[in-house]
C-alpha cells in the first residue's frame, strides 16, 4: 500500500505520513501538541504518521484528519491528497460536477450517444409494433373474405325478386328455404331497413299467414326505398341463390360510420369493418350471433327482420348484443 | 419491465432545493445545475400580469438592482418555502434547463432534501411544488442524511457518524447509524444569518448601510469564526445613515468575528445539544471519528476549529461542501429502486 502510493506519486516520493511528521518535526511540535489542536488521540495521530490508515475509520475520515493535520502545520495538503486518492478516493470525485466544470462537452457527446440509443430503440419498437398491427389487420381482412359473396347473395337475390315482383327467383329459392314468402318479406325489409319504422315485424311464421304482410311490407318498402332499390338491383353482380338454411339474418345500416362486428357461433367474423352511410349490411350465419356496435346511437339493427333496439345494450356508444 | 421501460425514457433528477443555491443531480450523468436560488419576476403595469424574467445565476445579479416593474425574489426562506408560485416556477425553469428535450421523456422521478426540522405543511409544499414543476414521483430525503452519504460518511454500517449541515438558511445537525437518522435537530441559522448579522453590525458601529450582496462579500472574504493569528482587512462601500452618502471604510477580520458570534454561538449550541442527545455508544464512535461539515457555511474560515474547540471532538470539513447533500441525494436516487428506508414521508 505504501509503496504503491508512493510510485503513484513520483514527484512527491514521500509518504503522506513521513511528510506529516517531517512538517511536524520542522515546526518543532510535539505529538501531545498535535493531538491537542486536532483532538485527535496519540493513537490516530501515530497510525496517521506510519501510514496505518487502516486503524482509522474510513476514507472520508482518513482524508480529513491528513487534511486538518498539513493545514496546521502549514503544509499544502494537495498532494497529500492525491498521495491519498489510489487508497481512499474522494467521495466528491464519485459524482462529475458537470455545472461547475463549464466544459460540458464530452459529456453532451456521451449524452448524445445516449440519445441516439434510445432513438434507435423507439424506432425498433414503433416498428415492432407497426408491424404486428399491420400483420393483426391483414389477418383479420382476409379472413372474412371468403365468406363475402355468401353473405351478399341473399340479399341481392332478394332485392331482384322484390324489385321485379317476379316469383321466379323466388321459387328457385325454393328449394333452399321452405317458403318463398319470408324470403320476400326478408327482401323487402333489407332495404327498407335504411329507415328503420318502414320494417316491419317480419318472422319466419308459416308461409300463409305471413304472404299476406310480406305482400304489404314489400309494397311498404318499395315506395319508400324504390329507387334505392333499383340501384341495388342494378349494381348487384350475379346474384347467388341464398344457401343458408336456419341461419339468423342480421341487417346493419347507420347514419353515420361506426364500427360493427358480427360473429357467428362458429367463430366466423361476419362483419368486421366501418359501415358507411349508403351501404348497409346483411349477413346470415349460424345464431348465436354476436354483434358489437360502436356508436350505437347511429346503428339500425334487424334481425331475422325484427328491429332490435340497441339503447338497452349500449354502454357509453357501445352496443353488445348476442342475437339468438 | 414497464418501470425500467420509463426509467429508461425519464431524466430522474435529485435536486437539493437550499435557500442559498439550487443543485441538480441527473441519474448517471452527475450534476448537471448549480445556481442561486433567486428568480426575476417582470411584473407589466398596465395588464399586471406577471412573467419570469430570469432564474439562478441572472437574477442573482439583479438582487437589490432592480426598477420597480422588476422584483428579484428568493422564494426559499430558512429552508423552506416561502413563496410557493414562484418556487414551483423556479423549479420548473431549472428542470427545463437540464432536461434534454426528447421525443419520449417520460416525467422525472425526483429526490429532493428537506431539512430535518422542516414540519409536514412545509414538506407537503416541496413535494407539491415538485409535482407541480413536472415530477412524476417525489421521494423526500432529509438533509443531514443526503449529506452524510454526500460526504462519504459510513451510513448503513452500525457506527455513529456526525454531520454538520450549514446552509443558507438551516443548519443541520444529524447523526446517522445503519442507514438511518438516529438523532437530527435544525436550527433556523445559516449563511443569510451570519450576513444579516454583518449588516446590523455595521449599521450599529459605522452608522452606514450595506446590502446582502456587500455582506456576503465580506463573509468570503474576510469572515472567520475563530480568532486567527493574522488580521485581515478589507475596504467596504455602503451608504451612510446620517448623511445618506455613498461612503467607503474598512473593517477588520475580528470585527467581522464578533459580528458572527451571536449566530455561530447557536449552532454551536445545537451540535452541543446533538452530542448530549446522542446514544453514548455513538457517542463513543462520534469521538473517535469526529463529526463532519458540510454546505456553504463550512467554507466559513475556521469554523472547523471552532466546534473542535467548543466540543473537543475531531472536526473536519467535507470535500467539495457545496455539493455533499446533492451529491449525497444523487446517490440514494441511484439506489432508489434497491432501498427505500432513507426516504422519509409526507402522509
Amino acid at each position: 500500500m505504501e509503496q504503491q502510493s508512493e510510485q503513484n506519486n513520483q514527484p512527491d516520493p514521500v509518504s503522506v505520513g513521513r511528510a506529516l511528521r517531517a512538517g511536524r518535526e520542522a515546526a518543532g511540535l510535539s505529538l501531545n501538541e498535535v493531538a491537542e489542536r486536532l483532538k485527535l488521540s496519540l493513537r490516530q495521530l501515530d497510525a496517521i504518521e506510519r501510514d496505518d490508515f487502516g486503524a482509522l475509520p474510513g476514507a472520508t475520515f482518513v482524508r480529513g484528519f491528513v487534511r486538518n493535520y498539513a493545514r496546521f502545520l502549514e503544509i499544502d495538503p494537495t498532494p497529500l491528497m492525491e498521495a491519498l486518492d489510489s487508497h481512499f478516493p474522494s467521495a466528491a470525485t464519485e459524482v462529475a460536477n458537470l455545472a461547475r466544470d463549464e466544459h460540458p462537452e464530452p459529456s453532451e457527446d456521451k449524452r448524445g450517444g445516449g440519445i441516439n440509443g434510445g432513438t434507435w430503440m423507439v424506432v425498433g419498437l414503433v416498428g415492432v409494433v407497426l408491424g404486428a398491427s399491420a400483420l393483426w389487420i391483414f389477418g383479420h381482412r382476409s379472413e372474412p373474405q371468403p365468406d363475402l359473396t355468401p353473405v351478399v347473395s341473399p340479399q341481392t337475390a332478394s332485392d331482384l325478386a322484390a324489385a321485379a315482383s317476379v316469383p321466379t327467383p323466388a321459387s328457385a329459392a325454393l328449394s333452399a328455404k321452405p317458403a318463398s314468402a319470408p324470403l320476400a318479406v326478408k327482401a323487402a325489409s333489407a332495404p327498407a331497413a335504411v329507415v328503420p319504422a318502414s320494417a316491419p315485424a317480419a318472422v319466419d311464421a308459416s308461409a300463409a299467414a305471413a304472404r299476406a304482410k310480406a305482400k304489404a311490407a314489400a309494397k311498404a318498402a318499395a315506395k319508400q326505398n324504390a329507387s334505392k332499390a333499383v340501384g341495388h338491383v342494378a349494381s348487384a353482380p350475379t346474384a347467388k341463390p341464398a344457401s343458408a338454411a336456419g341461419a339468423g339474418r342480421v341487417s346493419v345500416s347507420v347514419t353515420e360510420p361506426s364500427w360493427v362486428a358480427v360473429v357467428d357461433a362458429d367463430g366466423n367474423k361476419l362483419v368486421y369493418s366501418m359501415v358507411v352511410p349508403g351501404a348497409p349490411r346483411d349477413v346470415s350465419g349460424v345464431p348465436p350471433l354476436k354483434v358489437r356496435v360502436g356508436n350505437a346511437g347511429k346503428v339500425t339493427l334487424t334481425y331475422n327482420g325484427q328491429g332490435v333496439d340497441l339503447a338497452e345494450h349500449t354502454h357509453g356508444t357501445t352496443a353488445n348484443v348476442e342475437l339468438k | 419491465m414497464f418501470r425500467s421501460l420509463t426509467g429508461y425514457f425519464s431524466n430522474d433528477l435529485a435536486i437539493d432545493l437550499g435557500t442559498a443555491n439550487t443543485l441538480i443531480y441527473m441519474r448517471g450523468k452527475g450534476i448537471v445545475l448549480d445556481e442561486p436560488s433567486v428568480v426575476a419576476i417582470h411584473n407589466d403595469a398596465p395588464t399586471n400580469k406577471k412573467s419570469i424574467l430570469a432564474v439562478g445565476l441572472e437574477a442573482k445579479k439583479m438582487l437589490g438592482r432592480t426598477p420597480g416593474s422588476i422584483q428579484a425574489i428568493r422564494p426559499m426562506k430558512d429552508g423552506v418555502i416561502a413563496d410557493f408560485t414562484v418556487t414551483e416556477q423556479m423549479l420548473k425553469q431549472f428542470i427545463k434547463k437540464v432536461t434534454p428535450s426528447r421525443f419520449f421523456s417520460a416525467s422525472p422521478r425526483i429526490v429532493i432534501c428537506v431539512p430535518c426540522g422542516s414540519t409536514q405543511v412545509e414538506r407537503r409544499a416541496i413535494k407539491d411544488s415538485a409535482l407541480a414543476a413536472g415530477a412524476r414521483r417525489v421521494e423526500l430525503i432529509e438533509e443531514p442524511m443526503a449529506a452524510a452519504i454526500g460526504a462519504g460518511l459510513p451510513v448503513e454500517e452500525p457506527t455513529g457518524s456526525m454531520v454538520v449541515d450549514i446552509g443558507g438558511g438551516t443548519t443541520e445537525v444529524g447523526v446517522i447509524s445503519l442507514g438511518g437518522v438516529v438523532y437530527s435537530n435544525s436550527v433556523r441559522v445559516g449563511g443569510d444569518k451570519f450576513d444579516e448579522a454583518i449588516i446590523n453590525y455595521i449599521r450599529r458601529n459605522y452608522g452606514m448601510l450595506i446590502g446582502e450582496t456587500t455582506a456576503e462579500e465580506i463573509k468570503k472574504t474576510i469572515g472567520s469564526a475563530f480568532p486567527g493569528a493574522e488580521v485581515r482587512e478589507m475596504e467596504v462601500k455602503g451608504r451612510n445613515l446620517a448623511e445618506g452618502i455613498p461612503r467607503s471604510f474598512t473593517v477588520s477580520s475580528n470585527e467581522i468575528l464578533e459580528a458572527l458570534t451571536e449566530p455561530l454561538n447557536q449552532i454551536v449550541s445545537a451540535v452541543k445539544i446533538a452530542l448530549e442527545q446522542t446514544p453514548p455508544e455513538l457517542g463513543a464512535d462520534i469521538a473517535e471519528k469526529g463529526m463532519v461539515l458540510t454546505g456553504g457555511g463550512a467554507l466559513l474560515k475556521d469554523i472547523d476549529r471552532l466546534l473542535a474547540e467548543e466540543t473537543g471532538l475531531p472536526v473536519f470539513v467535507g470535500e467539495e461542501p457545496l455539493t455533499c447533500v446533492v451529491r449525497g441525494s444523487g446517490k440514494a436516487l441511484e439506489k432508489m429502486d434497491k432501498i427505500g428506508t432513507i426516504f422519509t414521508n409526507v402522509p
